[in-house]
């Protein structure tokens, strides 16, 4: 899987590129030139982006192959290694950074249920850093108990969720753990700072 | 409604609570000493808490009356997850590096948990021990805090609010809430949309409190280890107390097994990223 990726990297690299050539030759003035160089490396952090999907076997529950965006990857977020802006000022109307390049992906993933390991293929694709797309072919289940429990229960089975972006969704709050204990946030942030080489 | 919002940050995380007219200051301190309270009692953080003095001998120990609730609604999920939800994971998350000091350094020997009936009994208003025991009410104790803010809220003749709990919300008044599902894996994502009304909804998802390879703060009790075979849960009842237990008892039981002890709606997300949920509940999943 990482090897068809990296290939889809470096073709978008090249892309990077000449994009930045063609920039070169129509923009009308010099000072809109460097201004226009350093958002381009929204196109050029793909390459940056291409190991991501790589999944870990040792399967934990943050190494979920299902979705790429996952904090494992963000670990090595793209912007922070595009070395090309000498002074990152963002143009006027700088697009989004993506983090991600479109496009599908196939990955297998491994996770341990209580049953035993299991093995599953994921298929999904991506536009603008959003999952538009799922597909999950499940490796052969050693747990069938969990299927028949859900299947008693279960208003939704074998359904895979699709991301949408939080801002879209005119909501009054979000419930979930992204709001976690600050301490350990911190902490956290600091380990992985020790971390670094 | 028209919304004011009183936003803090207490037992380490934020909360925002929003009532359709401004609290006035006094109601604003009888939450933060409501707070102050419970974390007085039940923070393992704290050097001068009740389970910091539980955790050094053992004894008979006369809880506040907040503790009947919280230690019934515990055994039931202790039982209802056959030993796997247990108020004594405290020695073992200190032990794996969630720890006062935050030190998230995981100790290469490990600690065993010990059966309830074995170290312990409640009698419903005083904890006996047997023996010096590390309790964490981290599986209920958030949820339990904001049906105990909710109810400040009430006494001070405020009846329509939502009490956000850094993601652990209570709700009443005519006007339900849309609430956004946090994709466990990417904040700025949902992967759904409840409506809650008059209740309570938890969320429970150990991946991004998760500090090495494996290792996070849903422990099972009966192994010892942190829980692998779901990637969130949540869950909607009628109260936070009952919410947040049910979220964490749902990485260790069925739904049909809990439903004997509770009634509730939820939504269990699994790391290949499929979904499981209750026939009724109130919202979307964008499947």
């Amino acid at each position: 899987m990482g090897q068809s990726l990296r290939t889809r990297g470096a073709i978008a690299a090249a892309s990077g590129i000449s994009l930045i050539g063609l920039l070169a030759g129509c923009t009308p003035a010099a000072t809109m030139l460097s201004a226009d160089r350093t958002p381009t490396p929204t196109v050029a952090p793909v390459v940056t982006a291409t190991p991501i999907p790589t999944v870990t076997p040792a399967a934990v529950s943050t190494t979920v192959p299902a979705h790429p965006s996952a904090p494992v990857h963000k670990a090595t977020p793209p912007k922070v290694v595009a070395p090309i802006a000498p002074k990152p000022k963002p143009a006027p109307n700088p697009p989004a950074a993506l983090l991600y390049a479109d496009g599908p992906y196939d990955e297998s993933g491994s996770y341990v249920s209580p049953g035993g390991p299991e093995t599953i293929q994921v298929h999904l694709t991506l536009a603008h850093d959003v999952v538009t797309a799922v597909s999950v072919t499940p490796g052969a289940a050693n747990d069938p108990t969990a299927t028949s429990y859900e299947n008693l229960f279960a208003g939704g089975l074998n359904k895979v969720v699709v991301g949408k972006n939080i801002d879209s969704l005119h909501v009054g709050a979000v419930g979930g753990s992204s709001l976690t204990a600050q301490g350990f946030n911190a902490a956290l942030a600091k380990i992985k700072n020790d971390a670094k080489l | 409604m028209p919304n004011s919002e009183f936003a803090f940050e207490a037992i380490g995380a934020p909360w925002r609570i929003t009532t359709p007219s401004p609290l006035d200051d006094d109601t604003m301190a009888a939450v933060l000493a409501r707070i102050d309270d419970f974390d007085r009692t039940y923070s393992r953080f704290r050097s001068d808490s009740l389970v910091t003095r539980i955790s050094r001998q053992a004894g008979r120990w006369t809880f506040p009356p907040d503790a009947a609730p919280l230690f019934s609604t515990y055994r039931s999920l202790y039982e209802g997850t056959s030993g796997a939800v247990s108020p004594l994971v405290g020695a073992r998350l200190e032990n794996l590096g969630y720890d006062a000091d935050y030190s998230l350094v995981p100790r290469a020997e490990s600690v065993e948990i010990e059966p309830w009936d074995d170290v312990m009994s409640w009698d419903g208003e005083a904890l006996t021990t047997h023996k010096p025991v590390l309790l964490d009410v981290g599986a209920a104790g958030k949820g339990y805090l904001a049906d105990l803010v909710a109810g400040v809220l009430l006494d001070a003749g405020i009846d329509e609010y939502l009490v956000d709990a850094s993601g652990d919300l209570v709700h009443r008044g005519t006007e339900p809430v849309r609430v956004a599902l946090e994709h466990p894996f990417d904040p700025s994502q949902a992967i759904g949309v409840c409506e809650l009304s008059n209740g309570a909804l938890c969320a429970s998802a150990p991946g991004r409190r998760s500090w090495a390879p494996g290792i996070h703060h849903i422990v099972d009790a009966t192994t010892g280890q942190p829980t692998q075979s779901v990637a969130a849960t949540w869950a909607l009842a009628s109260s936070g107390l009952i919410a947040d237990g049910l979220a964490t008892a749902l990485f260790f039981a069925s739904a049909p097994e809990l439903s004997a002890s509770f009634h509730f709606e939820y939504v269990r997300m699994f790391p290949d990223s499929r979904v499981e949920y209750s026939r009724s509940f109130p919202g979307e999943l964008f499947t």
